[in-house]
């Protein structure tokens, strides 16, 4: 039998294919990748499956020899003892295919257990950052409005007298971010970004002055979230002409076929298109695995944000696409770690 | 009567020493699907335990494979011995 017999294990209630990291902190920690316990799992459901069928298949062969050792026929001492070491292999088979369904169940439920830690600890993190851009949001409005005011009419000023365009101080920041890559492919920067954006209805609300307890039931009711603020920030945008909706296309550009699916994470990495390098400047890729007897299985690459002018042009990965794409992902209501471990939504 | 019953086991113990080889075979090819542990992926007290059932369970296999060595040449010794009598 072939490990291809063996059926592929599917994913542990709650834990959805993705990579999952707890960075090691100073005097102890854990790293997690969810990944990588993935595919160990993947690996301990198909050898204790091929265990069991040797097993199985050794145990037919004493079956078969039953007969001919009990017939009273003088058997040979060596046939003998093979006979009896065969019935020891059989039962240490069995043990080493039990001993892996029991890893198999130990990593998949301390899987779901550091999905639920990690799910707590965010969400812990999270509501701090809600409060803190909340905290944020009235400042703003109290103490900051004044002074932004006051910047954006120097800024104005600025770019009058120098005869540039404040948009040119967009594109002179973007420029420089193209040009130091490794600030934005930072996970500090991605953390901090990634929270900025969750916490910005924190920072709406504090800003409208609504009561706090008021802007704890809509975010837990799901009213508000990082889909609300980007409503909000577009709805504003288009007020001054910008994040204006563009007619972008999705069109085939080449088809590709492979031997076997990326194994690591560094071939995966290689399957992220890159624009600027691909031949025809793909942005998005789609692989295809196909195995009989199974439903069709699909990886979708896209690629990052090309711009970050707020104008619209005829680029679809720019920042009004980042925008309502979030504007458009339905707000989840937030339930307890211990609720939410075991599934995702 | 007694050269017809040998005959028959002969044939039933080479029979067994094709099996024992291809279920020796299986289990060899199944030691390699026991996963490596990589501190780079999973390390922490649990991850430590289960390094430590994993590399067990790489042993239980060793010896479950030389086990099935063994018996598959214990059984070409007997098929030796048994078609020196018959």
């Amino acid at each position: 039998m072939s490990d291809a017999d063996v059926p592929s294990v599917p994913p542990a209630p709650g834990t959805a294919a993705r990579l999952s990291v707890t960075a090691p902190l100073p005097g102890g920690g854990v790293v997690v990748s969810t990944d990588a316990m993935l595919a160990q799992l993947d690996s301990l459901h198909r050898l204790a499956g091929v265990l069991r069928q040797a097993a199985g298949e050794l145990m037919a062969t004493l079956r078969r020899l039953e007969p001919t050792a009990s017939a009273g026929f003088d058997l040979p001492a060596s046939a003998r003892d093979a006979h009896r070491l065969a019935e020891t292999g059989v039962h240490d088979l069995l043990a080493a295919a039990e001993h892996a369904s029991l890893l198999y169940v130990a990593v998949r439920a301390a899987l779901v257990a550091y999905e639920g830690v990690e799910g707590a600890l965010t969400g812990l993190g999270h509501e701090l950052g809600e409060n803190v851009a909340y905290g944020a949001g009235v400042a703003f409005r109290l103490v900051g409005l004044p002074i932004a005011i006051l910047a954006g009419g120097s800024l104005l000023a600025g770019a009058a007298i120098t005869g540039r365009s404040p948009a040119a101080f967009g594109h002179e920041l973007q420029t420089f971010l193209e040009r130091h890559p490794r600030i934005l492919n930072s996970p500090l920067t991605v953390a901090i970004v990634r929270e900025l954006a969750s916490d910005a209805d924190g920072f709406g609300a504090g800003f409208a002055l609504e009561p706090p307890t008021l802007a704890a039931i809509g975010r837990r009711l799901g009213l508000t979230g990082v889909s609300s603020s980007a409503n909000t920030v577009v709805a504003a945008g288009r007020e001054i002409g910008l994040f204006e909706p563009t007619g972008e296309t999705v069109r085939k550009t080449s088809t590709f076929e492979y031997g076997s699916a990326p194994a690591t994470l560094a071939q995966r990495a290689k399957s992220f298109p890159d624009p600027g390098e691909d031949p025809n400047g793909e942005q998005i890729r789609i692989d295809r695995y196909v195995e009989p007897g199974k439903l069709d299985r699909f990886d979708v690459y896209i690629s990052g944000t090309v711009t970050f002018d707020p104008r619209t042009a005829g680029e679809p990965f720019d920042l009004q696409s980042d925008l309502v794409g979030s504007a458009s992902v339905r707000q989840r209501r937030r339930r307890p770690s211990s609720m939410r471990c075991g599934r995702r939504a | 009567m007694y050269e017809l019953a040998g005959t028959s086991a002969l044939d039933e113990l080479v029979r067994a020493h094709h099996e024992l080889l291809l279920v020796h075979h299986q289990v060899v090819v199944a030691a390699g699907l026991v996963p490596r542990h990589e501190s780079r992926e999973w390390s922490g007290p649990a991850a430590f335990v289960y390094h430590l059932a994993l590399d067990e369970l790489a042993r239980e296999l060793a010896r479950a494979a030389d086990a099935l060595r063994v018996t598959a040449e214990l059984t070409v010794a007997g098929v030796a011995e048994l078609g020196g009598h018959v």
